[in-house]
């Protein structure tokens, strides 16, 4: 996926104009990599544009290789609207004309990534899931088309933290299955356990990009361009204000208890 | 660059006018629209209607938005006129239907008139604020409130619809890129696969709408709202049934 | 309408179908005391929003009882009464507003109350200026962020001058930023009115900074205490669904590798002083 200069401009409510990106180059293949900025930064306007669902002002997008781009937006679980989990989740497919057969088992398989089951769930409305089920659902209906490009808007938002985890799992499965991901967030805890590559936006413009673990673990960074850091950063950050000694770059509870645990080794 | 919303950004003497008038001159105008029924009268009204959103200095192609999307929907009426409103001296005859001087002339004066008050509500949306609106119907409803008519709900009722519109309309156009995506892109051909992608808005569109609804409704309450004076002995009743 | 002790909400044995048979909740009983903050945590369908919603009458009782700053809930001519004594915020900013203007919107709690339309500005504009949005009331709502819409409903919720304060998952819509400003804003109108708090949340690094944790489970309270007592048990909270926050999972690590010992403390600024102090 290449991204070269791009730049939107929208005109808002009040008649002002918004830059949504201004002029944002970006070169992307394999793993997962995560999105952050402020709400109005541009996040989901780059992955629409990467998706090809709003042309741009400026600039070109390139998406290369094999398979669909799939663009999993913010709540997917609001824009269902077949019956039952297996129609939604085949939707895509029969739309771009793959045979039933053939359809109905990539459904399966994308739900057992999603760590759901066809035969289990497959007959019931997507309507009366639980709020975690939903979500893997909405993201087993993009993974079933097999796209090379999975764009993920906020997929962990609102879950509570036994479904944000199984989402979380899904997400890196998606990836180790041969996906590029694209996951915009707020949430530097999740972005922390799945993403290989970290960029920043800032009022439309790519401020950072780097490997998420040095990005992500630098709190005072993170902090500067108005982020909040993980927990781990944090409390490292906190640790080493105090006069400890926290060597590397924690990333998780454990990451920073062995973290400590060096640096008490050391002193 | 696109503009999010109907109201434009723009000054006119339309946009400076009262709401309370524009409402009600709106009104006065559509009734004279569809009064209108000579060739003379409606090119009047449409020379009027070209008057006004010349004033307006919203842009043409903005006043024709509305209208442009209700095309297939306006020829259908014109094409059901001209074939099925009456069957005297047929200039072109298909079974049981006929092409008539009179039908083309009713589905004309019909199309003519539609056209002319959807351009006239989209001039209305796009001179006045949604706040300025809400005011507007509460300053119409003030006579009947005098009467002792309850207007507040009325006027609370519109508000809340109004504050509810750019919301659905972002969603509603985030569901279709959605949808459009999940499909490949193809944009749907003939008339079965429309009417198919409408319903697969609709059913979103619908739930999310009724969920709005519910939501608000209880943030209401939360707020104190009564929906009518008889709601303590319902609530009451409720109780009585659930114990 | 003497106060039940220093209690302001007190349920004993509260249960609730929606469905007969299936029960929402099942006798769960709390006792809050004025001013405190409680964050009350367990996953989606545990009955969080059911238990708050009898606070103000959204849901009536149906079993047991349950008494919020004095009035009874087992009264259904009370229903006004509580409503007034105890204010709600909701998930989705955008589906609690009656006005796209925020002083309209802040007005409608008071005015439905029964103050007049300059007492429910006045207190608009009180309610405003509480929550850092003085001046805000011509602003349309839709040009706001998330963090202020959500400011703009604590706002209509603090107008009405509640005794109680019940945020249901409030911060999990908005960006951190926003919720930061929301904590600080209830925080204040805490210290500065004496406002009691509930927080429905699944945020464990919120709970932590609570007085007290109630944790739901299947409709009923598993556990309740301090955090320092309920948010370091790991069973406990895995067993209702959560994980405990970060500075316990920190702390576990260090105990096992021999580096640490003693009771875990709950948050970041709690497991620096333990290491560090």
């Amino acid at each position: 996926m290449t991204l070269d200069n791009a730049c939107l401009t929208y005109e808002g409510p009040a008649g002002e104009r918004t830059r949504a990106l201004d002029g944002v180059t970006l070169e992307l293949s394999g793993g997962v990599t995560g999105v952050m900025g402020r709400t109005g930064s541009g996040k989901t306007t780059l992955l629409e544009v990467v998706a090809g669902a709003t042309p741009l002002d400026s600039g070109r997008v390139r998406v290369e290789g094999r398979g669909a781009t799939a663009l999993v937006y913010q709540l997917p679980e609001r824009q269902f609207f077949e019956s039952t989990v297996e129609r939604e989740v085949m939707f895509g497919l029969l739309a771009r004309g793959a045979h039933s057969d053939d359809a109905r088992g990539r459904a399966a398989r994308a739900l057992a990534l999603m760590g759901l089951s066809l035969d289990e769930l497959g007959a019931r409305s997507p309507f009366s899931l639980s709020g975690g089920q939903q979500r893997r659902v909405a993201i087993a209906s993009a993974l079933a088309l097999h796209p090379g490009l999975l764009l993920l808007d906020e997929p962990t938002a609102g879950l509570d933290p036994r479904a944000r985890t199984s989402c979380l799992r899904a997400v890196r499965a998606a990836a180790d299955a041969g996906a590029t991901v694209i996951f915009a967030s707020h949430d530097a805890n999740a972005l922390a356990e799945v993403a290989d590559r970290l960029v920043v936006l800032e009022g439309g413009r790519l401020t950072l990009d780097g490997p998420a673990r040095d990005l992500l673990a630098d709190a005072p960074l993170m902090r500067a361009h108005g982020l909040e850091p993980a927990c781990a950063a944090r409390a490292a950050a906190a640790l080493r204000c105090a006069g400890l000694d926290v060597p590397g770059a924690p990333l998780t509870a454990d990451e920073l208890a062995a973290a400590v645990a060096r640096g008490r080794g050391c002193a | 660059m696109r503009s999010v919303g109907g109201y434009v950004w723009v000054d006119s003497p339309l946009h400076r006018a009262p709401a309370a008038a524009k409402l009600a001159g709106l009104m006065a105008a559509a009734a004279l629209v569809v009064l209108a029924s000579t060739p003379l009268e409606l090119a009047l009204a449409s020379a009027g209607v070209a008057a006004l959103v010349a004033v307006s200095r919203v842009g043409w192609r903005v006043a024709a938005r509305a209208a442009w999307g209700l095309r297939w929907f306006l020829l259908a009426v014109l094409l059901l006129n001209a074939f099925l409103l009456s069957d005297v001296d047929p200039i072109l005859s298909l079974g049981p239907a006929s092409l008539t001087v009179e039908g083309i002339s009713q589905g004309a004066r019909v199309v003519t008139r539609s056209l002319l008050v959807v351009v006239l509500g989209t001039l209305l949306t796009a001179t006045t604020r949604p706040q300025e609106l809400v005011a507007g119907v509460r300053t119409l409803l003030l006579p009947l409130a005098r009467l002792g008519i309850p207007t507040e709900a009325a006027a609370l009722a519109v508000g809340v619809t109004v504050q509810f519109v750019p919301t659905l309309l972002r969603e509603s156009r985030q569901i279709m890129r959605a949808q459009a995506l999940r499909c490949g892109n193809a944009a749907p051909r003939g008339v079965m696969r429309r009417a198919a992608g409408f319903v697969r808005l609709l059913v979103p569109m619908f739930v999310s709408a009724v969920r709005r609804a519910d939501e608000l409704s209880i943030a209401m309450e939360a707020r104190g709202y009564r929906l009518s004076p008889s709601r303590e002995s319902a609530g009451g009743q409720e109780r009585k049934m659930s114990s | 309408m003497g106060r039940t002790g220093e209690k302001i909400v007190e349920a004993r044995g509260v249960s609730h179908a929606y469905v007969p048979g299936r029960p929402t909740l099942q006798e769960v009983s709390l006792d809050v005391a004025p001013g405190e903050l409680v964050a009350i945590v367990g996953e989606n369908g545990s009955g969080k929003t059911t238990l708050v919603r009898h606070l103000n009458a959204l849901v009536p009782l149906q079993a047991g009882e349950l008494v919020v700053a004095g009035i009874s809930a087992d009264d259904p001519t009370h229903v006004w009464e509580l409503r007034r004594a105890c204010g709600m915020v909701f998930q989705n900013p955008e589906n609690q507003f009656v006005s796209s203007v925020v002083g309209e919107d802040v007005a409608f709690g008071p005015a439905n109350f029964g103050a007049g339309e300059k007492d429910a500005r006045l207190a608009a504009a009180r309610a405003l200026a509480d929550v850092g949005l003085a001046g805000f009331e011509r602003r349309d709502v839709h040009t706001l962020s998330g963090g202020q819409q959500q400011r703009v409903a604590l706002a209509g919720a603090l107008a009405s001058g509640p005794d109680v304060l019940v945020l249901d998952e409030a911060t999990s819509m908005i960006d951190p930023q926003g919720r930061d400003e929301l904590v600080r804003a209830v925080l204040r109108a805490r210290s500065e009115r004496g406002t009691t708090i509930l927080w429905v949340t699944h945020d464990m690094e919120l709970a932590a900074r609570a007085d007290r944790v109630f944790v739901m489970r299947a409709g009923e309270v598993a556990a309740s205490g301090a955090p320092k007592d309920v948010l370091v048990d790991r069973a406990l909270l895995e067993g209702a669904g959560l994980e405990p926050p970060f500075a316990v999972r920190a702390w576990e690590g260090l105990v096992a590798r021999g580096v640490a010992s003693g009771p875990a403390p709950v948050t970041v600024e709690g497991l620096v002083s333990a290491l560090c102090g």
